[in-house]
Parts: structure tokens; C-alpha cells; sequence
């Protein structure tokens, strides 16, 4: 891998993954991107574990896309570890679903979540927001230092 | 006039000139009497000397028969002025010579008369014969006249009457002086007896005027009414003795004559009764207060005492009721007791106010009943413990008659093991104490029931405590339904809470499902819109119109899925949500949502009518989720107007303030407004009006959560108003 990765999706679903790709690849983002296909293998991704122990803990992605959703460790449980370790507190998360449970929301919130985005139906918002999302937390955000994740 | 009511002093006047009169009267009159018999006889004695001697003188004339000197004589009788009229007649009875001369000759009688004398009106006729020697020669008439007797008979009547007159007011004089003698000491008696009578003074004294009978009869009555005076003290002050005796009595005192007049009543009959002594005093009695149902009783009784001297309620007492002065009835207790006086029967009564006796007796009497026939049992006992009372209750509880149970200490009926309950049980009663418990007793019979026990302090008049009186209840059939519903409700509550925990695992797994529909129902919608549109994207030089159309159409279709998801599970949020009440104001969810619609409203014309709607209690996000319904469906069918006019405002509907959205829009046929409220129920095709058929029914869902309801009023083509109400509005 040459490129770092800039970006973490965290979805079950292959019709998901393809369509976030897509809209990914028309915003030339895709290239960057890591996909977990579930909590667990979010998790040792990011605390290079399992079978991504090798990789280096001190280029962390620049935001992390969750879905809530997840087989093995839901979105919500992947996001409490996160905000609740010293060394991945710092990590922007975006969670991104289907549900519109406003408890989802709330708990979401609580943990710390960075931002909350619920999936459109409509395609072309949906694409749309990718394109927002990507252009914000890749090129507009300020990521946090190294030092935010000691 | 009746002598007998004239005053004594015209009386003895009456008598002393009634007296004096007859005999003046009597007196004159024989004296009057004798005078003109005495002046006859000289009258005459006088004309027939005066006769003799005319005839005398005229002898020689009728012997010679010389007529002239007749006439000579007869005419010498002019000097006595008594004599009217004379003549003289021959032997041979001629009229021979007249006096006087002048007088015509009829006027004398013609021919002489037989001798004599007679009387004739007012004179005096004589024949005299006249004689020479023995022989007759003629006749003389002589006629006198009797007035100088007449005269002197009203002589005599005029004197007789000025002595009469003179006498008699002497008389009256005399008698007036004379009869004060003994009329003024009886009149002065009779005004002392008047004075004794109408003022009953009897010191006053009649004044002695002398010692004859009057004084006597003075002094008699002077002394007279000393001893009445001296008798009337003393029946004065025995009167007061028995006035105040009868005055002092308890009962009222009331007498009554044979008649059954009231006589005499005393102050606590005038209390009783409500009449003063002197209006009751000549009354009859059973017009006062006897009621009228007695009245013929009460006679019967004094008219049988009267002929047989026994009465049915004499001598002993009996109870009956009497009459007020304001005609209420009240108990009394009465005694009569006849009264004999010589002839005289009294009857006296001695009655006394009988009503708090008898209010205490019938309480009284009303209690024991009530001891009597209460199903508890009811046990009275003194402070050693001995029952003193057993009612009817306490022998069908216990199953010992009274009789065996009077007299023995009570501990027959407890337990053994609850005897120490019953000694501390009798100490805290006599301090007074009410003790209230549940416990065992034994029956005779020898099984244990359970009791619930009421003992509390009997006090005496003065408050004494003297013992106990214990009333208890055979509560063995609660305990038992007691123990039931304890058993009942163990039961049901550990159902409950079963239920609870059902209920709790349907609701979470009712929660699961709902998120798995709004998550994966969603999903597929995003991939198959995603992908149509990638298709799209794709193949769009080569595509045809048909094919575009298609994929437009799966698109659509995929909108309307998720509006469709989203409203279900709106719909099932609403029906499971707690309300949340807090105070609302009603505009405000208004102008949220319209804000929230703006986007829609981009290529709309509508006029909005909004009013003053009041602040509710309820739940902020439910009730706007209302508004946005209605609103938006008001909005929706109101598209085929130009002029679309949408009202919000409130209506008082059977007291109530009701909310409505109405709109211009194409309405609806009211034979439909049943379906409104269903879900999935459209009255629309979705061709003319998009929508799921569930907004409505959520909208019902939340205003009944509310406590409210919701109705439609709607004409085809003219608008419909959706009204509703809610529990928490509050008076604007």
C-alpha cells in the first residue's frame, strides 16, 4: 500500500460498500479508502491487531464512516471503544446508517460521536453528501496531531 | 214608682208628708162638713122667720083682699137681698100680689103648693101658710137664694187649702231635719259596707251617732269587721302558706270544680302550659289542655265520681299526654285527688312533665333492643372480670343461654392461652382506655373462632368506671376470605409480574423489530435506487425513452417504500410512546411546521388563516407531528386550487375547545369519514394525491394518547376541516 489510508468505511452490506464506493471513486476518494466489513475487524484495524498487526498504530485514518449495523460488534460498541481509549479517543467518527432511531442518535452523541449522518434513499443525495463528507473531514479538517493519540 | 228601691231619706220624707196630709186633709174636711150643715140649718131657721113674719104682716091684706096691700108688704122685702122672689095666694090659691112686681108672672108658680120647704138648684123655696087665728086665708111664697152659703164654702175651701199648703211645708221642713236623725247613721252604715265590699278594707269603721238601735247596730257591725279583718289576715297568710307551697311544688297544681273549671293553678302549670294563672282560672279544663281525643273521658270520669264517688284515675297515677298552650302534645304524669268541702267537690291534679323521662326511657329501651338484637355479642362485665349482661348474640356465638353465663368470671370463653390478654385487657380499661383487637374465644362446644374484639369502659353517673363492656364480632369467615384474597393476591401479583415480564420481552422484542424495519427495510430501497440510478448513469447515450421511463419508475417506487417505512414506524412509535406533557403554546408547533414546509410551498399560492390557539399540556414532538399531518394534507389537497385557503383556529365544541385545520381543497364524500382514520384507508387515488394511508391513523393514535378525539367534517369539491381535541387544553 502505497497510499496512507485517509479513510476507514465500516459496512456489512456489499450493496453498501459498492454504492459508497461508487460515489467515493466519482469524488476520486476511493483510493484511500479501507474497508471493515465488520466491528471486529474495525477495531483491530485501527488497534493493529489480528490481521492487520503490522500495520503501523501512528497513521491513523482521517475519519472513520460507521455504520451501526455491524455483525460481531455493532457500530455503537466499535464507537464506545474508541471514544473510550486514550489512543483513539481523537479519531473523528462519522456514523453513518440506515436507522433513524432516535435513541441510536442519542447514545451516538454520547459517546462522543463527531457527526451523524442518515443515509438518504435518493441516490443523488446520497452521493452528494459522500461528496461533502469526503471534501470536509479530507481537505477542509484540520485531522488531529500525532500527539492527540498518545 | 216603687217605694221599695227609693233612698231611706226620701222614704221617711215620703211617709212624714204622706202622714201629715191625710190627717189635715181628713180634718178640713169634717170641719167643712159640719160648717155647711150649720149654715142650713140657720138659713133656714131664718127664712121661715122671715116667713112667719111676711105672713104676719099680710093677714089683713088677704083678709080684706086688698092686692095693693099685698104688693105693699111683699115689696118691703127688698131689704133682704137673700130674697129672689115672694108672692102671696088667696084662700082660693090665686096669685094675689108678687115681688118683685117687675118680674113677668110666668116666672112665678102659678098656684101655691103643698106647706114646706125644698130645696130647688141654688135657692130656697118655702110655702107658708098664712092664718088668722085658726083658720087659713092664704098661701106665701117665699124663694131665696142659697149663694151666700156657696160663698162661704169657697171661704172655707180657700183657708183649708192655705193651711194645707202652710202645714205641708212645714211638714216637709220638719221631716227633712228629722229624718237626717236616723237616715244619716244608716247611710253612713251602708257606705262603710259599701266601702268594706268593693275595696275589701276592713279597717275602715262606721261613725256612732248616738246609742240608740243604730248605734247599736254600728257598734255590732264595727265589731263585725274587726273579727273579719282579724279572719281575713289570718286566711290571708294561710292562703300565701298554701300559695307558696303550691307555687314551690315540682308538679303543676291545677284544681278544678265539679264542672271542670279551672279553680286554681300554680306557676309551674302556668310554665307547663304556657297559660298565666289568671287566663286559666274560670277556664274549662278540658278546652285547655287536655287533648282533644280525652276530653269525653275526662267528663265521664267527674260526672261518675259525682254519682258514684269513684273514678277510674283517682288517687293513683297514670300517664297520659296534655296539651300546650300552642297546641303540642306532651307526656305527662298525672294524680288526681278529689277534694270534698261541705257540699263542695274539688278535684285537684297534680301533674308533672313526664318527657325526658320517658325520651330516657325509650332510649333506653331503644338501646337495649338495639344490645338485644345485634348479631355481635355483646358481654357486659365488672372489673373483677364477672359478666353482668349476655345478649342474644353472645348466646348464639358462644352457645350459652344467659343464664349460664351470668355470674361466672368470663374466662369460660377464652382460650388459655389468651387468658393473660384479657387481665392486662381489664387493666387498660380501667384506666379509661378503648381497646380494639382480634383474638380467639372458645365456644361451649369447646372449638376456637376467631374474634375481633371491641372493649371499652362502662362509667357510672359520676363517671366511675364500673366495669366493661366487650363487644365481638365472629370474624372466622373474614380471616379466611382474608387469607383467600392474601392467597389471591400473591397469586396475581406474581401473574403480574409474569405479565410484566412478558410484556417487557414483547415490548423489546417489538423494539427489535421496529429497528431491523427502519434499518434493513431502508436498506435495499438505497441499493435498488443507487443501482437504478448507476443503470442509468451508465447506459445513458444508449438509452431509450421507455427505459429511462422504467428506471424513473423504480425510483419512484422506491421513494414511496420509504415513505411508506418512515410512516409505519411513526405509526407504531405513536401507539407505544409515553406522553411526555409539557405546557405547548399551539402556534408555536404551527409556525414549526410551516417552516419545516417552506420547500413544498415554493410553487404554491395559499392563504393562511392562522388564530390564536391556546397552550396545551402535552407532548411537544407528538402534537406537531399532528399539525404536520394535517397541515401537510391540507396543503395536498388543496392543490387544484389557485387560490388554495388554509384556516387553523379553535371552535367550541360540547364545552370543549377544539382545534381545526380547514382547507378549500377537493374535500371529500362524508360517506367515507369512517375509513379516515384506518390505516393503509386512502379516499384518494394515488395518481391524484400521493400518500401511504397511514398519516391519519397516526395522527388518531397520538390525539387519543391525549386523551382527546379527532373528527372530520367534508363536502366533495368544497374542503374539508379536520377538528380534535386534547385533555391538557388549557382555557384561553
Amino acid at each position: 500500500m502505497n497510499t496512507a489510508i485517509e479513510i476507514l468505511l465500516v459496512e456489512d452490506n456489499p450493496d453498501d460498500v459498492e454504492l459508497a464506493m461508487f460515489a467515493l471513486k466519482k469524488n476520486n476518494f476511493a483510493n484511500t479508502v479501507h474497508v471493515a466489513r465488520d466491528g471486529e475487524e474495525a477495531l483491530e484495524f485501527l488497534f493493529c491487531r489480528g490481521a492487520h498487526s503490522t500495520r503501523c498504530f501512528d497513521r491513523p485514518p482521517k475519519v472513520v464512516l460507521l455504520d451501526l449495523k455491524l455483525p460481531k460488534i455493532d457500530g455503537l460498541e466499535v464507537l464506545r471503544t474508541l471514544k473510550t481509549d486514550p489512543r483513539t479517543k481523537a479519531l473523528p467518527v462519522v456514523v453513518m446508517t440506515s436507522s433513524k432511531q432516535q435513541r441510536d442518535m442519542v447514545e451516538g452523541y454520547k459517546l462522543g460521536v463527531n457527526s451523524y449522518i442518515q443515509k438518504p434513499i435518493d441516490f443523488a443525495e446520497f452521493r452528494e453528501i459522500i461528496k461533502q463528507l469526503g471534501y470536509y473531514w479530507l481537505v477542509i479538517n484540520q485531522p488531529p496531531p500525532p500527539d492527540a493519540f498518545k | 214608682m216603687n217605694l221599695r228601691n227609693v233612698p231611706i231619706k226620701r222614704k221617711l220624707t215620703i211617709v212624714i208628708m204622706l202622714t201629715s196630709s191625710v190627717v189635715l186633709l181628713l180634718t178640713s174636711g169634717a170641719f167643712i162638713i159640719y160648717e155647711l150643715v150649720a149654715f142650713r140649718s140657720t138659713l133656714l131657721e131664718n127664712s121661715q122667720t122671715l116667713a112667719q113674719i111676711v105672713a104676719a104682716t099680710s093677714t089683713a091684706a088677704l083678709t080684706f083682699d086688698d092686692e095693693k096691700a099685698a104688693a105693699e108688704i111683699l115689696s118691703k122685702l127688698q131689704a133682704e137681698d137673700t130674697i129672689l122672689q115672694a108672692s102671696l095666694y088667696n084662700i082660693q090659691n090665686n096669685l094675689m100680689a108678687r115681688y118683685p112686681a117687675s118680674q113677668p108672672l110666668e116666672n112665678f108658680p102659678a098656684v101655691a103648693q103643698g106647706d114646706g120647704h125644698y130645696f130647688e138648684h141654688r135657692t130656697l123655696n118655702f110655702f107658708v101658710p098664712v092664718s088668722e087665728g085658726d083658720s087659713r086665708i092664704g098661701t106665701l111664697y117665699l124663694k131665696t137664694d142659697l149663694k151666700p152659703i156657696y160663698h162661704r164654702l169657697r171661704l172655707y175651701g180657700g183657708i183649708m187649702a192655705g193651711v194645707l199648703v202652710g202645714s205641708l211645708l212645714i211638714g216637709l221642713a220638719l221631716s227633712n231635719w228629722l229624718q237626717k236623725r236616723i237616715s244619716e247613721p244608716i247611710l253612713e252604715l251602708a257606705e262603710t259596707a259599701k266601702a268594706v265590699s268593693i275595696k275589701r278594707d276592713y279597717l275602715v269603721r262606721a261613725r256612732k251617732f248616738g246609742s240608740d238601735e243604730l248605734g247599736l247596730l254600728t257598734d255590732a257591725f264595727n265589731h263585725m269587721l274587726t273579727q273579719i279583718h282579724e279572719r281575713d289576715v289570718a286566711l290571708t297568710e294561710s292562703e300565701g302558706r298554701a300559695r307558696a307551697v303550691l307555687n314551690a311544688a315540682v308538679s303543676a297544681v291545677v284544681v278544678i270544680d265539679a264542672r271542670g273549671r279551672i279553680l286554681d293553678w300554680n306557676v309551674r302549670a302556668e310554665q307547663l302550659f304556657g297559660w298565666t294563672r289568671q287566663e286559666a282560672i274560670g277556664q274549662i279544663l278540658a278546652d285547655t289542655i287536655i287533648p282533644p281525643r280525652y276530653r269525653e273521658a275526662h267528663q265521664r270520669g267527674i260526672s261518675q265520681f259525682l254519682v258514684t264517688g269513684k273514678g277510674p284515675v283517682l288517687n293513683r297515677l297514670i300517664e297520659l299526654s296534655a296539651l300546650r298552650r300552642d297546641n303540642t302534645e306532651f307526656p305527662v304524669e298525672l294524680s288526681i285527688s278529689p277534694m270534698k268541702t261541705g257540699d263542695v267537690t274539688t278535684f285537684c291534679g297534680f301533674i308533672t312533665d313526664i318527657t325526658e323521662r320517658k325520651e330516657a326511657a325509650e332510649a333506653l329501651s331503644l338501646l337495649a333492643a338495639i344490645v338485644e338484637s345485634s348479631d355481635d355479642a355483646i358481654v357486659g362485665k365488672d372489673l373483677s372480670g364477672t359478666i353482668v349482661s349476655w345478649n342474644a348474640g353472645a348466646e348464639k356465638m358462644f352457645g350459652y343461654s344467659a343464664k349460664e353465663a351470668i355470674g361466672r368470671k368470663s374466662s369460660f370463653i377464652i382460650p388459655p392461652d389468651r387468658l393473660n390478654e384479657e387481665v392486662l385487657t381489664l387493666v387498660r380499661i380501667q384506666q379509661g382506655r378503648i381497646e380494639h383487637y382480634q383474638t380467639t374465644r372458645l365456644r361451649k362446644d369447646g372449638s376456637t373462632f376467631h374474634v375481633s374484639l371491641t372493649m371499652s369502659p362502662i362509667k357510672d353517673a359520676e363517671g366511675t368506671i364500673i366495669g366493661a363492656s366487650a363487644s365481638a364480632r365472629d370474624v372466622s369467615d373474614r380471616i379466611r376470605a382474608e387469607e383467600e384474597i392474601r392467597a389471591l393476591n400473591t397469586q396475581l401479583e406474581e401473574r403480574v409480574l409474569l405479565r410484566t415480564a412478558e410484556l417487557a420481552e414483547t415490548n423489546k422484542e417489538l423494539e427489535a423489530f421496529t429497528y431491523t424495519v427502519s434499518h434493513d427495510l431502508r436498506a435495499p430501497l438505497r441499493h435498488i435506487d443507487g443501482f437504478a440510478q448507476i443503470l442509468e448513469e451508465e447506459l445513458q447515450k444508449n438509452m431509450s425513452t421507455q427505459v429511462r421511463k422504467f428506471i424513473n419508475r423504480i425510483r419512484q417506487g422506491v421513494q414511496n417504500m420509504g415513505k411508506l417505512v418512515d410512516d409505519l414506524l411513526n405509526l407504531s412509535k405513536a401507539g407505544r410512546q409515553e406522553v411526555t406533557r409539557e405546557a405547548v403554546p399551539l402556534n408555536l408547533l404551527v409556525d414549526e411546521v410551516l417552516s419545516d414546509l417552506k420547500p413544498e410551498l415554493k410553487q404554491r399560492s395559499i392563504q393562511w388563516q392562522i388564530g390564536q390557539l391556546p397552550t396545551a399540556q402535552c407532548d411537544r414532538g407528538l402534537i406537531k407531528q399532528v399539525f404536520a399531518n394535517l397541515i401537510s394534507n391540507a396543503i395536498k389537497y388543496t392543490r387544484p386550487r389557485e387560490k388554495a385557503v388554509i384556516e387553523i383556529g379553535t371552535e367550541k365544541n360540547e364545552g370543549e375547545t377544539a382545534i381545526f385545520v380547514r382547507d378549500n381543497g377537493v374535500g371529500f364524500n362524508m360517506q367515507y369519514a369512517h375509513k379516515l382514520f384506518g390505516v393503509f384507508q386512502r379516499l384518494h387515488r394515488t395518481e391524484e394525491f400521493e400518500g401511504t394511508g397511514v398519516g391519519l391513523a397516526t395522527v388518531q393514535r397520538i390525539i387519543q394518547l391525549h386523551g382527546g378525539h379527532i373528527w372530520a367534517q367534508a363536502e366533495l369539491d368544497k374542503g374539508a376541516t379536520f377538528y380534535f381535541t386534547l385533555k391538557g387544553i388549557e382555557r384561553a
